[in-house]
């Protein structure tokens, strides 16, 4: 145990934190705005499967990363959109249209890569280069933090930077305050002559190109292949870290993070052969959120009309 | 109004389950060849008056076929249709991805459409077979994998373990690491898992005692970015050379410039650079012994009497093998490879037993 404080151990515990925290806040920013519009969006599973795949493919296919982020986020709106056609313009269940979504997305994903790489195998199984890591002059080469901080996937740094722009977004602007308006009391925003629609479709829109870049994080940025359902339940978390971040951008920060360092200590702990149960780790984010959403259940923080389609009387 | 929208959403619900419909099938259905039912009546009577001349194949694999697991089924399957037994044509259609709740299902329909001698599924659709098996007498069951019972009859309950070679590939990571340290990264605490996993340590063990190794569950069957995050804390630990029992550390060996092996298959070509070695699985051994036990009930008219235990084919017996060194030969130093061949031989000749450990590992 004396090993688990050698510098490099921990210096690249907090890498991997900050690595295994960018998909989840990918998805969870997004889920973010698309829940304070008032539309619980349960289908971001399917979307991060549907972005991993085509951000995956545009790239396999043309050689640009970059290429398959867009392609990977615009895939991600596409889907956004279906699940605003769904709920705001059928105004259908919102629990039952997001868990179609998933099943939808996760049969398109499987048959789309079986179309394209027919018939293979583990053997050649198709695999690219991800991203390469940024670098910064000076900052890079900083001892421990240059290596935590400043040698990250430029994918992360969007992430990171996502929160304070998503902040200002909501609590700074107007469209946020309309948007936050939209969940919180729809009808209001409708006696305002703004329409509810528009706001919970450019939320959806915005939470699906959140989650499909996140998607294309881990083909991308992490493994650089794809097999069906790589997300491994990812979105599920990320929706769970809202509740746990109370719907707060920061809060999220800090939950997403938190996470990832669970996850990353669970893993240093087994690499080190401690004799911690490693199951007890893996179930400690969930046991935290349930902890957290039954002390937190007062001072909850979720938007009023969340998961509830508005209608005109 | 009202009676207009409820139409829409009618209809769009309808629109939907077609869309759904209409995309079931085509991950469900047999992607690869499909059999051509030919009008010759089925071979009823035991013993037949003309020989068969071909044995079709029908299998449901438990995930996609990229897991290594069918994979090397597939590669084994591919090796018999090149070198078939008794002269027979082998055919064979799949379905892949499919969740043991549908498994009886899937199974139902390849077994009734009548055109399978013999239907191969995984091990964790035992129950399935168990309920199948006794309506379709003339059709060759057998299910492959850990965690099931025996059924017996015509259904056959088969199993592959590579400690043998994972044994040998220990040897060679025991001889060329240099921080004594190494790793496996590996998904569940599970008999096939462990099984190589542990024969990897005493493999390495045997050649340097002071051998270190850390294994990391990922509690996954399939999760290449968590596979990477593992790798990458095992190498901050001081681990240079990981025996990738899932995917994800080929990755994480190439970034940090550390090696690996490959798991189930000659995974070299996934990434040449890192993977020195891969302890292979060779289902060769079982697909041929089924369609023998078929052929004998169907020409002969021996009937179907499963043995009431996994059947097994050792490395002696051509189950396993280790993978060629491919661009390593050059690395490996010439008498590791000697001291490898030489355990190789005295496995083969019964001098050396490998145990085959499948509880959880344990430094």
């Amino acid at each position: 145990m004396n090993n688990f404080f050698q510098t490099t151990i921990i210096v690249g515990l907090f890498a991997s934190t900050i690595r295994i925290a960018t998909p989840f806040l990918f998805a969870s920013i997004g889920e973010l705005v698309t829940e304070r519009s008032g539309v619980l969006n349960l289908g971001i599973e399917g979307i991060l499967q549907i972005g991993a795949l085509v951000g995956f493919l545009i790239t396999f296919r043309t050689g640009s990363h970059w290429l398959g982020v867009f392609g990977a986020g615009f895939s991600g709106i596409v889907l956004g959109i279906f699940m605003g056609w769904m709920v705001t313009t059928l105004k259908l269940n919102q629990t039952v249209s997001g868990l179609a979504l998933n099943l939808l997305a996760g049969g398109i994903a499987f048959y789309w890569f079986r179309v394209v790489f027919a018939d293979v195998g583990a053997e050649n199984l198709p695999n690219l280069r991800i991203f390469q890591t940024a670098r910064f002059p000076i900052l890079s080469d900083i001892p421990y933090i240059g290596t935590i901080f400043f040698r990250q996937q430029w994918l992360t740094y969007l992430a990171f930077l996502s929160v304070p722009v998503v902040s200002y977004f909501l609590y700074r602007t107007r469209v946020g305050l309309q948007l936050r308006c939209t969940g919180e009391n729809p009808r209001a925003v409708d006696m305002k002559g703004l329409s509810v629609a528009k706001h919970q479709y450019g939320a959806l829109a915005f939470g699906g190109f959140m989650a499909g870049v996140g998607g294309s994080f881990l083909t991308l940025a992490s493994s650089g292949m794809f097999i069906p359902e790589i997300q491994a339940g990812r979105g599920w978390i990320a929706i769970a870290l809202v509740i746990f971040g109370n719907w707060i951008p920061w809060r999220i920060l800090v939950v997403a993070l938190f996470f990832g360092l669970i996850e990353a200590v669970q893993l240093t702990l087994q690499a080190l052969n401690a004799n911690v149960p490693h199951q007890l780790l893996l179930a400690l984010p969930y046991l935290l959120t349930i902890i957290a959403l039954c002390t937190a259940a007062g001072r909850s923080r979720s938007p009023l009309h969340l998961g509830l389609p508005y209608k005109r009387e | 109004m009202v009676t207009k929208k409820t139409w829409v959403i009618l209809l769009l619900v309808l629109l939907f389950g077609m869309i759904l419909t209409a995309c079931a099938p085509q991950v469900e259905e047999p992607v690869v060849e499909e059999p051509v039912v030919e009008e010759v009546p089925e071979v009823e009577e035991p013993v037949a008056e003309e020989l068969p001349t071909e044995v079709r194949f029908g299998v449901i694999f438990i995930s996609p076929v990229e897991e290594p697991w069918n994979t090397a089924w597939m590669q084994a399957y591919n090796r018999v249709v090149e070198d078939p037994p008794l002269g027979l044509e082998v055919s064979m259609t799949y379905t892949e991805n499919v969740a043991p709740p549908d498994a009886e299902r899937v199974l139902r329909e390849y077994a009734e459409s009548g055109n399978y001698d013999i239907l191969w599924a995984h091990s964790a659709f035992g129950e399935a077979v168990e309920v199948l098996a006794p309506q379709f007498p003339d059709i060759a069951w057998i299910y492959a994998g850990s965690g099931n019972e025996p059924i017996g009859d015509n259904a056959y309950f088969a199993d592959v373990f590579i400690h043998e070679p994972a044994y040998l590939a220990g040897m060679i990571a025991g001889s060329l690491t240099e921080t004594n340290k190494l790793g496996a990264v590996a998904a569940f605490p599970f008999p096939n898992v462990n099984g190589p996993v542990n024969a990897f340590y005493d493999g390495a063990k045997s050649v340097n005692p002071d051998i270190d190794m850390s294994v990391t569950y990922i509690e996954s069957w399939f999760d290449p970015v968590s596979g990477r995050e593992a790798a990458t804390a095992q190498i901050a630990t001081g681990v240079d050379i990981i025996y990738a029992e899932r995917f994800g550390p080929f990755e994480a060996a190439q970034e940090a410039g550390i090696l690996a092996f490959g798991h189930f298959l000659d995974q070299h070509s996934m990434a040449p650079d890192v993977v020195v070695a891969s302890p292979m699985a060779l289902w060769d051994a079982n697909i041929r012994n089924i369609i023998q036990v078929w052929w004998d009930y169907t020409v002969n008219g021996v009937p179907y009497d499963a043995p009431m235990e996994r059947i097994i084919f050792s490395f002696v017996e051509g189950g396993s093998q280790l993978s060629p060194y491919h661009g390593f030969a050059d690395v490996i130093p010439q008498e590791v490879q000697d001291m490898v061949e030489e355990t190789r031989q005295q496995i083969l000749s019964g001098e050396l037993e490998i145990p085959l450990r499948t509880e959880a590992f344990e430094q």
